[in-house]
């Protein structure tokens, strides 16, 4: 990968030292940059099911066109396993799972990632940089493009069926809903849904009957308390005198 | 010196779960079975005294599980 840097010496020969920015103006090291940007990358791609059960060859070529349309060489590409999703990506549960290795200019990495992410059929993609294609990959990829290769169609379960959820239990519903019970009548100012106007002169009222209620029984504790037991005795009293009477008159 | 699975205060022994650097298995994000090894029921990553990694290797578990999650291999939560 460092071969193709260019060595001091040879950048000396030219006129005077190269720097960084005298090599994107120079042609012969914009060549040798475009070589060493050029690397080889690994891709997933998750493929739409609906679209895979059509024709894989239509799926896959989704994935290419988009790498070759920006610049890319495909080494390697094959379908790498239909799975269930651990949860589901736009609204698919399964997915088709397409791996590929590429090289691709670096600059043109972002264009295509937005690529993948706008195009509809490919749920999701993941671009790794790869230091060298797998052993075994080549082999893959070629029994692949045979013609005797049969893709397996994906299973029907890979939409998520939405279940329409119960109407909302509101509790205005509820208060409006007394069945036949009627009006529930004054609650004595303690709604807490009354108006605040309504609350505050509810608030006064209620202080001005607690305030008589608390006065009336300080009157009348004193008078009860000297009378309670005195009526109780007379009373007994009374009716002693009386019953002696009758058992006299007897 | 070795001391049985309990240690040598008789406390709870750990069992290491990988190798510290594993060559002949190499992590990656498509070997769920493998990365599965070192995640907890809830889908969390073990920690490096549980799986016995080195921290390098520990680092490219928690690359890989990252990736597989990506893509929907393995779960965030659960």
């Amino acid at each position: 990968m460092y071969d193709a840097v260019p060595q001091p010496l040879e950048l000396e020969l030219r006129d005077g030292p190269v720097t960084n920015r005298d090599a994107t103006s120079s042609p012969d090291l914009t060549d040798i940059k475009e070589t060493t940007l050029a690397q080889i990358y690994e891709g997933m791609f998750l493929l739409d099911n609906a679209v895979v059960r059509e024709d894989w060859n239509t799926a896959k070529s989704i994935v290419t066109s988009t790498l070759e349309k920006h610049g890319g060489t495909i080494h390697t590409a094959r379908r790498w396993d239909e799975r269930r999703l651990s949860y589901p990506i736009k609204g698919k549960n399964r997915a088709t799972f397409l791996l590929a290795y590429y090289e691709i200019p670096a600059e043109n990495i972002p264009a295509m990632r937005r690529d993948f992410e706008l195009n509809v059929s490919v749920l999701r993609s993941l671009e790794l940089l790869v230091d060298a294609i797998p052993k075994g990959e080549t082999e893959l990829h070629s029994s692949e493009t045979a013609e005797d290769f049969i893709v397996p169609t994906p299973p029907d379960d890979d939409h998520i069926e939405f279940v329409e959820e119960p109407e909302r239990y509101y509790r205005e519903d509820r208060r409006d809903s007394r069945d036949d019970r009627g009006d529930r009548g004054d609650r004595g100012g303690s709604d807490r849904g009354a108006p605040e106007g309504a609350k505050d002169d509810k608030g006064k009222e209620d202080k001005g009957k607690e305030a008589k209620a608390k006065e009336e029984p300080a009157k009348e504790e004193p008078a009860s308390k000297g009378t309670d037991d005195a009526p109780a005795a007379a009373t007994d009293d009374k009716t002693a005198e009386e019953a002696v009477k009758a058992s006299e008159e007897s | 010196m070795a001391f049985g699975r309990r240690g040598r205060r008789g406390g709870r022994g750990l069992v290491k779960l990988g190798k510290k650097t594993d060559v002949e298995h190499p992590i990656d994000y498509k070997d769920i079975e493998h990365l599965k090894k070192f995640l907890t029921p809830q889908g969390q990553i073990q920690a490096r005294r549980r799986s016995g990694f080195c921290a390098q290797t520990h680092r490219k578990l928690k690359t890989a599980v990252k990736r597989a999650r990506h893509v929907g291999l393995l779960p965030f939560v659960g």
